[in-house]
């Protein structure tokens, strides 16, 4: 038996807990541990316990309902701690660096932008673009060797990979001014931008304005959806690295 | 707009839409992100019924510039036909297949 472990926050945040199956096959209740001004939401977990999309689930609308109320710093999923004192241990010793971390992400909220390309409305623009790719494109006109379509293709790679940079940075530039903090993400599934974003809550209508216009902007080329609000998890750990 | 309820287009698996929908598209940030405490257990994914998260940037690939080219073709290239017409379409004629 061990302790699944949520987040950490203050033991003056309102912990609406009731009511929640935790991870694991019983559904556990949640539980809240208190030490040094902190306090953890835990559940009863075995280390051996395999978990299951529906507890990747119940994590996030955990941490979901919590941010919602207070601040809130969001475990990676699949914490388990041998038991409850390793956690306040955990607490104890580390209550300064969580209590900074707790100021950090106060008031904010954290919003993830992915975008991805439509494929061929891309290679159709960088086309119009580029006179020399549209004379080879030509050139070719469905034809051509198969070395020839591998060189073609070739070169519109690079011209894709040129776009895609482009209108990442494009993406980020446009959102930054409203956020406390930027993190860049992997390309997730292809996407060409994959930014989380900490935004104040009175900086929101902001950034959804700047949104709306950036999705204008790409419109037919690309969609850019924004995912949120999330719990922070991309602004809590002690390695990240910043934009 | 900003919606828990957004899919990303391109993913078939975040098609099924609503909480589904939501996690998938931010589920690297559940597993990748967030705080972890090194002293402490974490659960092995392994088995996990979760869609893999490719974040793996797009190979250059022969077929990927293969398909590429295709995309050239299906697009409308428009525009004059640069000087020398017979030619280009004797070309063309000559190539098709």
């Amino acid at each position: 038996m061990g302790t699944y472990l949520y987040c950490f926050t203050h033991d003056s945040h309102p912990l609406p807990v009731q009511g929640f199956a935790g991870v694991g096959p019983q559904g556990p209740a949640l539980r809240v541990l208190s030490e040094d001004g902190l306090a953890a939401v835990v559940s009863d977990a075995s280390g051996a316990l395999r978990p299951k999309r529906r507890d990747l689930e119940r994590h996030q609308a955990i941490l979901a309902a919590l941010c919602a109320a207070g601040p809130v710093l969001p475990m990676r999923f699949g914490m388990v701690a041998q038991e409850d004192d390793a956690i306040r241990k955990e607490m104890r010793q580390g209550a300064g660096r969580y209590r900074a971390l707790l100021a950090r992400v106060e008031g904010h909220v954290e919003l993830n932008v992915k975008g991805l390309h439509r494929e061929d409305t891309l290679v159709a623009d960088l086309l119009k673009e580029d006179p020399a790719l549209r004379e080879r494109a030509l050139r070719l006109a469905g034809g051509g060797s198969h070395q020839e379509k591998v060189a073609l293709g070739e070169r519109v790679a690079a011209a894709v990979e040129v776009r895609r940079a482009r209108d990442a940075e494009h993406a980020v530039a446009r959102l930054r001014p409203h956020a406390s903090d930027v993190r860049v993400g992997p390309p997730v599934d292809g996407c060409f931008v994959n930014a989380s974003f900490l935004v104040a809550n009175a900086a929101r209508p902001g950034f959804e304005a700047s949104l709306g216009r950036l999705q204008e902007e790409l419109a037919g080329s690309a969609e850019v959806e924004s995912y949120g609000p999330l719990p922070p998890y991309s602004f809590v750990s002690s390695d990240e690295a910043n934009g | 707009m900003t919606a828990m309820t957004q899919t990303s287009v391109a993913s078939p698996a975040a098609a099924a839409g609503g909480a589904s929908g939501v996690l998938y598209n931010v589920i690297e940030l559940i597993l990748d992100r967030g705080l972890v405490i090194d002293v402490f257990v974490r659960l092995s994914l392994v088995g996990i019924e979760v869609i893999t998260i490719d974040a793996r940037v797009v190979v250059a690939s022969v077929d990927t510039y293969l398909r590429f080219a295709e995309a050239c073709n299906r697009a409308d290239l428009g525009g004059t036909p640069p000087v020398g017409l017979p030619g280009l379409v004797g070309a063309l004629t000559g190539s098709s297949s």
